[in-house]
């Protein structure tokens, strides 16, 4: 049984709490290709990135996206991801915390397709990526995990939410990007800060809710550093990392999310209050020199 | 007084502590040597301002902060201590060129008012903000500026904030986190690079992707002035230590752990890291450890990131695995002493490596009073990202501070000097009443009238501020049950003080422990007599001459 999965673009930011869904095979279609990503300050930077492919898994038209889409799977769900590859350098594929079939990785030669497959085991979110000098120019993504028990993240009641947002931090250094085959990691050194993509005021806001809403952050830190991220007049409680369930889910208005890691945080929207800063804490808030930019959005209260 | 010492060996660093300048008298007056400087509110008038601290290797860095308006610039700003449920003001009045603001991350529904900003309203430059909110749930909490935050809290623009439990100042936030007053301590952690500030100083261009710090502090000092006491007068803008000093568990005597509050203002995650014990963290951002039911998830740690922006709170108790005694088991058969070739001396202080244990005195060079100041241990606290252990790549310096265990039996001083009142000297120097040995200091009693032997001896260098004073003498007479007398001289009135009753002394070694009557200070010098006591032993009660020999005469105190 093959069919396509309705990928949802982060922009769209629609992906739905999990429904509970029998055990099915699912085929997605990523394309890796070249382009580049505008940055403030009319700034832009080479990436690579996947995408969507289009029905019938052809990649002509694709354009990259950074990060890529956000895949949502069922647990228990078959799962197929298949690489085609338009860039002119082998692109891997690897989602840390799920047992591939193949291995560690897949890897797809110029111009060739590969294909990843998994069953989706345990709920959870988890990153999407590829390896070494692919990864800081842009071929990441969320890969979701729906757990079987609908409206929440996991199985534990703390994981209960009645909205979910998709955070992925990363970073990116536009000399690095301009030539990745040879730029010296050594003087790596990110000039944009990212969530999504987007760098302060481009970012775009996490929808709240009324008071009492629920609302689930899944962080992916696609970046280079452990990136601690602060939030103004609420606490959020920290219910899951690397898409394990935590036995003691605890508060925190500056939390650490390790790079390469995930976590998933409930928030609930305050009785008073509009507007909540979620930003990076080690004040990467500028774009290159000029601030504010950065890794800096708002949880807005419609 | 900014010394760079070069420390021997790696792991283990101890030091010892130089009798110190008084602290400089400051608003907070009734601010303690070491420990939590709190400022009391709940309304509180800060003024957004620059000025300079000093490095250890002489640097000097311009820095802003949020100085008390009253006061003078101080870096970092006033730690602000409320109770849980206070209607708290903060005021703000901006001396900068820019706008500045200040956030509360942990408080709820923080009002006020201002100029709109990023992240809070704002004081313009040469103007004014206020913030009000209801103080939150207890906890250690951060304070730091929501304008520009990347050129703001990087050139210091921060604090803490601790919010106590209504009605219980020795709660962190329950009866289960119940700690000792006497030992709180907050570690505000911060970085700094003095290129940025530098920038910022003479108008050159800030970029912060540029960051690479230099320098690493501890409530705003870098190591080794972390160890100084509050407010010294030499770090006239770093007005907190931040030395930790705790004394052995004793289930009567010294039951709470002490508290220390970490937070971290840097822009980078610290992994903190304490030697040689474990820590328990009971909270982080101003909320208790729990598991879902209720039940404690409180963890111990002898390594915790603290990551930028966060606060972790730590119990600490410490006992004494190796029953410690300063006379009878002063250095454990497990520890090797010091090595004098591992250790440096240098202005006075000793710098050793090659062990954590210095409680035993000896020999030492001249003009070095001693390895510590009475047998105290010394641990080191620091990051453990060991570049942050150093001022401007130069070790060890920057984020580090010491554990300091005080003695449970208390600092011990023996007589410096003596004097004999009535009798004549026999034999034998002020320097046998060291130790309780086969060295005597004797002195034959009066021949006319009733026979006395009556001396004392001198104590120097006892620390303004020491307490449980306690004098112990041991000796004995060339005849049986002599009644024999301890006293201490009262500066106040320029008396002898008798010390309890008599107590029969007799031919064979005797020892008699008194305390000294409060107010001890009474009994302090203070002036000329800076850190002097006297005590006197008198001997009577036979018809017929006799010797009286002492064999120890010995004061205890507790450190200040």
């Amino acid at each position: 049984m093959r069919r396509t999965l309705v990928l949802v673009l982060i922009a769209a930011c629609l992906v739905l709490p999990g429904r509970s869904a029998a055990a099915a095979g699912v085929t997605i279609d990523l394309c890796a290709s070249a382009g580049t990503l505008p940055l403030p300050g009319s700034v832009f930077a080479n990436i690579w990135g996947f995408s969507a492919a289009a029905p019938g898994g052809s990649c002509a038209d694709a354009k990259p996206s950074l990060p890529g889409p956000v895949i949502s799977v069922d647990e228990g769900d078959d799962v197929s991801l298949v690489v085609h590859n338009g860039l002119t350098v082998p692109v891997s594929l690897e989602v840390p915390g799920l047992s591939l079939d193949q291995g560690a990785s897949v890897t797809a030669a110029p111009g060739a397709t590969a294909t990843a497959t998994f069953t989706a085991s345990a709920p959870g979110t988890y990153l999407y990526q590829g390896t070494e000098r692919q990864l800081p120019m842009g071929l990441y993504g969320a890969l979701i995990v729906r757990s079987a028990v609908a409206g929440r993240a996991y199985a534990p009641a703390a994981t209960a939410y009645d909205r979910q947002e998709v955070l992925v931090l990363s970073a990116i250094d536009p000399v690095f990007n301009a030539s990745p085959a040879t730029a010296d990691l050594y003087r790596y050194a990110p000039k944009y800060w990212l969530i999504n993509g987007k760098a302060y005021p481009g970012t775009d806001p996490v929808h709240g809710g009324p008071p009492g809403t629920t609302v689930l952050l899944r962080y992916l830190n696609a970046g280079f550093d452990n990136t601690s991220m602060r939030l103004l007049g609420l606490y959020e409680r920290v219910v899951a990392r690397d898409a394990r369930p935590l036995g003691n889910p605890f508060e925190a208005t500056a939390e650490t999310i390790p790079a390469g890691g995930t976590e998933d945080a409930v928030v609930t929207i305050p009785p008073s209050g509009s507007r909540f800063a979620l930003y990076n804490r080690q004040l990467h808030l500028t774009n290159g020199a000029a601030s504010p930019g950065g890794m800096l959005t708002f949880i807005e209260v419609p | 007084m900014r010394k760079l010492i070069a420390l021997v060996g790696a792991m283990v660093v101890a030091m010892a502590l130089v009798p110190l300048p008084a602290p400089v008298a400051r608003a907070q007056a009734a601010a303690p040597k070491q420990g939590l400087v709190c400022t009391g509110g709940p309304s509180f008038d800060l003024t957004a301002r620059s000025g300079y601290i000093e490095t250890p290797d002489g640097n000097s860095v311009l820095m802003w902060s949020y100085a008390p308006a009253q006061g003078g610039f101080q870096s970092p700003g006033p730690v602000l201590c409320v109770e849980q449920g206070d209607e708290v003001t903060v005021r703000l009045h901006n001396d900068l060129a820019e706008p500045v603001s200040i956030v509360f991350p942990g408080q709820l529904a923080v009002g006020g008012t201002g100029a709109p900003g990023l992240l809070a309203k704002e004081a313009p430059a040469g103007g004014d903000a206020t913030y009000t909110f209801t103080a939150g749930r207890p906890g250690t909490y951060v304070y730091e500026s929501g304008s520009d935050p990347s050129k703001q809290v990087e050139m210091g623009l921060y604090g803490a904030l601790v919010v106590r439990p209504a009605g219980h100042p020795d709660y962190a936030y329950d009866a289960a986190t119940r700690f000792d007053p006497k030992r709180e301590y907050l570690m505000l952690l911060s970085d700094i690079d003095p290129d940025l500030h530098h920038a910022v100083e003479t108008g050159g261009t800030y970029d912060f992707t540029t960051l690479r710090n230099r320098y690493f502090a501890i409530n705003g000092r870098q190591f080794p002035d972390t160890l100084q006491n509050n407010g010294v007068s030499w770090l006239p803008a770093q007005p907190y230590g931040a030395l930790v000093r705790v004394k052995s568990y004793d289930a009567t005597g010294n039951p709470l752990p002490a508290l220390i509050r970490m937070a971290n203002v840097g822009a980078l995650n610290h992994p903190f890291h304490p030697h040689g014990n474990h820590v328990r963290q009971i909270a982080q951002d101003g909320r208790p450890l729990r598991t879902p039911d209720g039940g404690d998830a409180t963890g111990e740690h002898f390594g915790r990131t603290v990551a930028s922006g966060q606060t972790q709170d730590f119990l600490f108790t410490w006992k004494d695995q190796d029953s410690w005694d300063s006379q009878g088991n002063p250095l454990p058969a497990s520890v090797a002493s010091p090595d004098y070739r591992n250790l440096t001396f240098k202005d006075g202080d000793t710098w050793s490596s090659g062990s954590a244990y210095l409680g035993a005195k000896g020999t030492l060079p001249v003009g070095t009073a001693s390895q510590n100041v009475c047998g105290e241990w010394y641990f080191p606290w620091h990051s453990h990202a060991l570049n942050e252990f150093t001022n401007f790549d130069a070790g060890f310096g920057g984020m580090a501070t010491l554990l300091r265990v005080d003695p449970p039996g208390g600092c011990a001083a023996v007589a410096a000097s003596s004097s004999i009142l009535a009798g004549t000297p026999r034999s034998g120097t002020v320097a046998a009443l060291a130790t309780a040995d086969t060295a005597y200091y004797q002195v034959d009693s009066t021949a006319t009238g009733t026979p006395a032997a009556d001396w004392s001896g001198g104590f120097a260098g006892v620390p303004t501020g020491a307490t449980g004073l306690t004098v112990t003498y041991t000796g004995r007479n060339s005849a049986a049950a002599l009644p024999t007398t301890l006293w201490a001289w009262k500066w106040s009135t320029g008396a002898w003080v008798q010390l309890g009753a008599a107590a029969d002394v007799g031919t064979a070694d005797a020892t008699i422990t008194r305390t000294l009557p409060a107010p001890q200070t009474d009994f302090l010098g203070t002036g000329a007599n800076q850190g002097k006591v006297r005590v006197r032993v008198l001997t009577t009660g036979t018809a017929t001459g006799f010797l009286t020999q002492g064999n120890l005469l010995r004061l205890t105190y507790d450190a200040p």
